[in-house]
């Protein structure tokens, strides 16, 4: 694969304000095709707020974020919209509990005019593993873990360029976020996805990214490769305390 | 009966009716509890949850338990009289529950909450309900206890709101103290500093513990003892202390493997395959 040398996603200087109080202070990171960046902090640090307005969901006060060379405007557009999908950490509460999954896939579809419904559904739910029959069912009827696969196909759908993650497996079993970590991979590699993941866990941000970027106090206080992750070189205190809580050391018995 | 376990189950079943036909959550639980800590760990549905609340009585009216034996500190606690079961609850067997600011009443302030249950399980004066609460948070480690006592749950952050449900749930000095995923909802430095808050508070008051919980790596340093449950049974016994844990069965195995750790970044994890045999 040829390398691209701009980033396909750039945030540059993005500053986010509830009220009088920043919560996100001039933050900026690239993120190339293919790649992933993780970002970490405790509860608070601002890293979902960074998130939602990488996707246009808050607005923010200053700076901006750029697919592809591409300033988005504020508020975004349609097609704009269709480069970032995000997804959430509590899919039952992303997916409108009146609607089948069907309904609710068809939805991004019509919002963008994208024809052949019935086929991209099909192939969606084939690419994030899921059967056809879930078509029929409701939310509530699903598990947990195909909750997030629906998730996953309905952001797939509009075939966007950036997945923006927001703790996507902390509501799974641990068995049942290795699958879905896994299928993420997968479709990273598949589509040249670029993706930005936010979690608390620094074992699930190592799995997925190459990079990862810590936040405390709304701004980016240390940014670490996955190589000085599992070495533990980090300086900042809220990163060492992450390391301390989060990261196994590999004295798990990996042999059956 | 002072030499009774704290609980006592033996051969415990809960079926929940459904329109379809009745779900099997437990089949055929056994355990024994003394002034322990215990580990419950076991995927959603296994039963962990549904173990517990009946051994509070809080079980929604479509389950029905069976069991050979189902005893707090000998006294038998199948068929309990609503009232009986109120006077067990927060005073002898007290549960935090995950999502703290749903534990609380959003329409009360902490110190409202606090201060009823110890008026009601301790006998205690409002004044001296009041001076409890601050010396109990205190203890818990909240740094302004009168100013935190009038504050609503939803001022409070996740971790501030789960110390002070932890606070509460000790004030009725209960003799078994049940975690149910009381960390799930906490961000993983939180996590460790509630486990550890919790583990100092159960030696020091000499109380049983029972740690729910879906994250075995999480819990296996914090209990003596792990029971690994899958499908409603007990699969494995394991022993706890210990970061180096020595499972056998291969769910347990396999749970342990699903985890990702440096061995396995950038690569695919191993998923569980699961045997048809684990429901025998």
């Amino acid at each position: 694969m040829a390398r691209v040398t701009a980033p396909l996603l750039s945030v540059q200087d993005l500053s986010v304000a509830h009220g009088q109080v920043l919560t996100v202070r001039g933050v900026s990171f690239a993120v190339a095709a293919g790649a992933s960046l993780g970002i970490v902090g405790e509860s608070g640090c601002g890293k979902s707020t960074l998130l939602r307005a990488v996707a246009g969901l808050v607005p923010i006060v200053a700076g901006q974020v750029a697919v592809l060379e591409q300033v988005l405007p504020t508020p975004r557009q349609k097609q704009h919209r269709r480069l970032l999908q995000i997804v959430f950490q509590d899919s039952l509460a992303a997916l409108n509990p009146t609607l089948t999954i069907a309904a609710s896939l068809r939805e991004p579809l019509a919002i963008h005019r994208l024809g052949d419904a019935g086929q991209r559904v099909a192939r969606v739910l084939d690419a994030v593993g899921l059967p056809q029959a879930v078509r029929f069912r409701f939310p509530h009827q699903l598990s947990g873990g195909q909750r997030q696969r629906v998730c996953i196909a309905r952001a797939l759908l509009v075939e966007p360029r950036v997945l923006l993650l927001d703790e996507p497996t902390s509501a799974l079993d641990i068995s049942v976020q290795a699958e879905v970590l896994n299928l993420l991979a997968e479709l990273r590699r598949d589509l040249g996805l670029a993706y930005v993941l936010v979690s608390h866990d620094l074992a699930v941000v190592g799995q997925m990214c190459e990079q990862l970027a810590v936040m405390a106090g709304g701004t980016i206080v240390e940014t670490l490769t996955r190589t000085q992750l599992v070495a533990r070189a980090a300086h900042h205190p809220v990163t060492r305390a992450l390391l301390a809580a989060g990261m196994p050391s590999g004295d798990i018995p990996r042999e059956i | 009966m002072p030499d009774a376990p704290l609980l006592d189950i033996a051969d415990l079943h809960i079926n929940f009716a459904t329109p379809a036909s009745p779900v099997a959550a437990v089949r055929g639980l056994s355990l024994t509890l003394g002034q322990e800590r215990l580990a419950i760990v076991g995927e959603s549905g296994s039963g962990k949850s549904a173990t517990m609340r009946a051994a509070l009585g809080l079980l929604p009216a479509t389950a029905s338990v069976k069991a050979q034996r189902l005893a707090f500190r000998g006294q038998n606690l199948l068929g309990l009289a609503p009232k009986r079961w109120r006077t067990l609850r927060g005073r002898h067997i007290a549960m935090v529950v995950q999502d703290p600011r749903q534990g609380f009443t959003p329409v009360h302030s902490l110190g409202a909450q606090m201060i009823e249950m110890l008026v009601r399980h301790r006998a205690l004066t409002r004044r001296a309900a009041w001076r409890e609460a601050e010396a109990m948070l205190a203890e818990v480690q909240i740094r302004d206890p009168s100013q935190v006592l009038r504050q609503y749950p939803h001022e409070l952050s996740g971790g501030m709101a789960q110390r002070a449900m932890i606070a509460m749930m000790l004030a009725g000095e209960p003799a078994l103290l049940i975690a149910d995923e009381a960390t799930s909802a906490l961000d993983v430095v939180v996590q460790q500093q509630i486990l550890a808050l919790i583990d100092t508070q159960v030696r020091r008051r000499g109380m049983g513990l029972i740690l729910i919980s879906h994250q075995l790596d999480l819990v296996a340093r914090f209990a003596d003892r792990i029971l690994v449950m899958y499908a409603g049974r007990v699969v494995e016994e394991l022993r706890g202390g210990t970061a180096a844990l020595q499972p056998v069965h291969p769910y347990t195995i396999g749970l342990l493997h699903c985890r990702p750790t440096p061995a396995s970044f950038g690569r695919a994890l191993p998923v569980l395959t699961r045997d048809p045999a684990w429901l025998a």
